[in-house]
């Protein structure tokens, strides 16, 4: 009768090889459990390790634009609260100088209204030279100086920055001075000019100065609704950049959270199928391991 | 015709033929753990018999070869395995310490490096002169260098590291080939007779299986019994009784870890390091100028890529000025200077790598230098964010090839480059393993075919050992049968 036959030390190494074999893999599982990814090293899977080192980026990505995000709209939301008091003061001298446009107003209220045009302008100006975290927010690229000048020349150059809020989204977030200062005004004859509200405050105390009430009604009144109008306008897009800005934000949240399942489903590790598979692998070692001691028990020794 | 004597000399004859089977038997015992040892049997043979009238009466027996069970063609696949298994195990182990180096267990590897740095200008660009996001900036490159010079030495260190591997290999390969040689000679003074040195042949088998392991080798067994061994690319070193050193020749590189091997040849010296075929020092060899080498050019052309593309912008933008240093351009009043370089190398060898790619001094000294502008009135440069933009963008443009740094048909964007990388370095330690276990596997089949032929089961010995010691007493009664008939004429005398 056929019979392969079996050396002892044949006996030895295969329940060695199986035992160091099945040893190895446990570790394997029982470093897996404990660092409770399935996904470590590259060699875990290749291709995985390749797309949560993409969602890696992506997440620090998102990271950058829910900075950027803050400093737009801090940026922002200074500019806009900047306009808005702009806004208020030149609708404050509209009103007075609805006042003035009329005849019949003596010279202590003249005095008092240039008083308050030029306060007016010293405050707009103020307005404008307005500083976050140390710098400039209304002198375009120049930030580190004034934008205006006392006597309300503009310094600064016309130049708006854009920033990255979201991936390749770029949106503005500062308004250089005459973005605010300058309008343009069509006059009765029709003719269209670029102004300044600067020249219009200044103008308005001549006016005043010289009691041309016909000049005020004529030419300042519809010059300051103009001014109201592109100011208004100037601060509904600041308003609306912020809204923009709150909106990037809430979809970098969005992206985020999809890029984190993504990663999670590539490199966690699902631990309940793990501990199954880890309890199989060690019933699986101790079989090996009892037959192994019976096999080696088992000699004619015992017999002869 | 047979007589009284002739009986005990039967006796005598099979009583020396049983110690022998016993001790052969017994030398099985004691070996039955010896690595390469194979089974010994001794051949009972017939004595002549003796012609007499009445025909032929035997002569007892005797053991007239004691030889070995032949396990000659598992030996040859087990030498050609033993390579494999040396080449792939070496390969899956080094291979797993390349793969290391690549790791971001730490959290912060090249990867977090070129992110946190291109994504640095980004968060520049709100606030282009803020100086706590310019140190950040200068930070970022600073430790993106930091890990390419520390991604290089590593690779270096394995480089070296298989350098001095490959001298320990060397060594014993001279050693086993100076023993083969010398069990050659041993060999043939004993098989003159015609008998086989079994325990020899065991002990050189193992010893040639042992060197197949480390070095790829052909074996050829000439008419005398001389097993002459020659290397991948055809050199001999071990002919007859005699052996050729194996050497290591000086290494050519600048880090010096490049060594060749060679076969030394009388006088001269011959080069084998691009033959070598599998077997460890094969590994080696491999894995130190290609795998190794092969991780360190990518390294090389992403860090240079990176410094290139940095520098034409940098170059091309301008620095800030306002509230610290003004950086007007002698030449040029009122307009602001050109950024220069941001990257260079730190050993001055005109060629960016990454061992040596660091931060242009200008940049380390003052955080101004950092140019990030593209306005050239020094008045507007300050809040210019332009370059700050065009600087964050290259870390999404291709640049490279799938091999190297190739701008104009780049089909991979930095982080690809590197993601491929890492990901190749997970391949070569999965496709290694797969190898080094296919051949482990083989490995393991084979020894199990040569021990189920010629491996010793101590239970069949000892059963042998039983038979054997009856069959000796079975011939002392022999012995004692003719002594009593002698005994029995010899009274009839008295």
């Amino acid at each position: 009768m056929f019979y392969s036959r079996v050396s002892t030390n044949q006996i030895y190494l295969s329940n060695q090889s199986s035992i160091m074999r099945q040893s190895s893999n446990l570790a394997k599982l029982n470093n897996m459990i404990t660092a409770k990814k399935k996904v470590v090293d590259a060699s875990d899977d290749p291709l995985a390790k390749k797309k949560i080192m993409q969602e890696n980026k992506l997440l620090k990505e998102l990271e950058t634009y829910s900075a950027n995000c803050i400093q737009a709209n801090s940026q922002l939301e200074a500019s806009e609260q900047q306009i808005q008091a702009v806004y208020d003061s030149v609708s404050a001298i509209k009103s007075l100088a609805l006042r003035m446009a009329s005849d019949t107003t003596n010279n202590e209220d003249k005095t008092n209204a240039i008083t308050e045009l030029n306060q007016a302008k010293e405050d707009i100006i103020s307005y404008l030279n307005t500083e976050l975290d140390g710098f400039y927010i209304f002198g375009g690229y120049q930030t580190s100086s004034a934008a205006f000048a006392d006597d309300g020349t503009y310094l600064g150059d016309n130049n708006a920055r854009s920033l990255e809020i979201s991936k390749s989204v770029y949106k503005q977030v500062n308004f250089p001075g005459t973005d605010v200062t300058e309008f343009e005004h069509t006059d009765a004859a029709g003719v269209t000019t670029t102004l300044s509200i600067m020249t219009v405050i200044d103008n308005l105390i001549t006016d005043m100065q010289n009691s041309d009430a016909d000049s005020i009604r004529d030419l300042r009144i519809g010059e300051l609704d103009s001014a109201i109008e592109s100011i208004s306008h100037v601060s509904s897009v600041a308003g609306s950049l912020v809204k923009e800005v709150e909106l990037s934000k809430v979809i970098n949240d969005t992206v985020k959270l999809q890029s984190k399942m993504i990663k999670s489903d590539l490199e966690d590790l699902d631990v309940t199928t793990a501990l199954t598979e880890y309890e199989a692998a060690q019933t699986a070692l101790n079989a090996t391991m009892k037959t192994t001691s019976e096999a080696l028990k088992m000699t004619l020794l015992n017999y002869l | 015709m047979s007589n009284i004597y002739s009986i005990m000399n039967i006796g005598k004859s099979s009583i020396l033929a049983n110690q022998t089977v016993i001790s052969t038997t017994s030398h099985n015992i004691s070996n039955a753990e010896t690595e390469g040892y194979s089974k010994q049997r001794a051949i009972f043979t017939a004595n002549d018999p003796l012609k007499t009238y009445a025909g032929y009466v035997g002569q007892g027996t005797s053991i007239t070869d004691i030889d070995r069970l032949n396990t000659r063609l598992i030996h040859n696949q087990m030498v050609k395995n033993q390579s494999e298994l040396g080449y792939y195990e070496k390969s899956y182990s080094l291979a797993t310490s390349v793969e290391s180096v690549f790791s971001d267990a730490t959290g912060y590897d090249i990867q977090s490096a070129i992110t946190d740095f291109f994504n640095s200008f980004t968060k520049l660009s709100a606030t282009p002169d803020d100086m706590a996001l310019r140190e950040n900036v200068r930070r970022t490159a600073n430790i993106m260098c930091d890990r390419f010079q520390k991604t290089d030495s590593e690779l270096l260190e394995i480089q070296t590291s298989i350098n001095s591997e490959l001298e320990s290999n060397i060594t014993e390969v001279n050693r086993l080939t100076e023993q083969i040689a010398s069990l050659n000679a041993e060999i043939a003074s004993l098989e003159y007779t015609g008998h086989e040195a079994g325990d020899l042949r065991d002990k050189q088998e193992l010893l040639i299986r042992n060197l197949a392991k480390i070095i790829d080798i052909d074996t050829f067994t000439d008419s005398k019994g001389f097993v002459n061994i020659s290397v991948d690319s055809g050199e001999a070193i071990v002919t007859g009784n005699s052996f050729n050193k194996l050497v290591l020749t000086p290494a050519t590189n600048i880090d010096g870890f490049n060594n060749g091997i060679a076969v030394i040849k009388g006088n001269e010296q011959v080069d084998i390091t691009d033959d070598l075929g599998e077997g460890t020092i094969g590994a080696l060899v491999n894995m130190r100028d290609v795998t190794v080498q092969g991780y360190r050019d990518r390294m090389n052309e992403l860090a240079s890529g990176i410094a290139q593309q940095v520098n034409i912008i940098h170059n091309n933008a301008t620095n800030p000025s306002g509230s610290f240093t003004l950086l007007e351009d002698p030449f040029n009043p009122g307009n602001a200077l050109g950024g220069g370089d941001f990257f260079t190398d730190s050993d001055g060898s005109g060629i960016i790598t990454a061992a040596n790619i660091s931060i242009e001094t200008a940049i380390t000294n003052s955080l101004s230098a950092i140019a990030v502008a593209q306005s050239s009135d020094i008045e507007s440069v300050q809040g210019d964010n332009r370059n700050a933009i065009v600087l964050s963008k290259l870390m999404d443009t291709q640049f490279m090839s799938d091999t190297n740094y190739d701008p104009a048909n780049g089909n991979e964007t930095f982080l690809q480059y590197y993601q491929d990388t890492v990901s190749a370095t997970g391949h070569d330690v999965l496709d290694f393993k797969a190898k080094a276990s296919n051949a482990t596997n083989e490995s393991e089949q084979l020894s199990s075919l040569r021990e189920e032929i010629a491996g010793v089961n101590v239970d069949e010995e000892l059963i042998d050992l039983d038979k054997f010691k009856k069959a000796y007493e079975a011939c002392s009664k022999i012995i004692a049968a003719a002594d009593e008939m002698l005994q029995n004429i010899l009274d009839l005398k008295a």
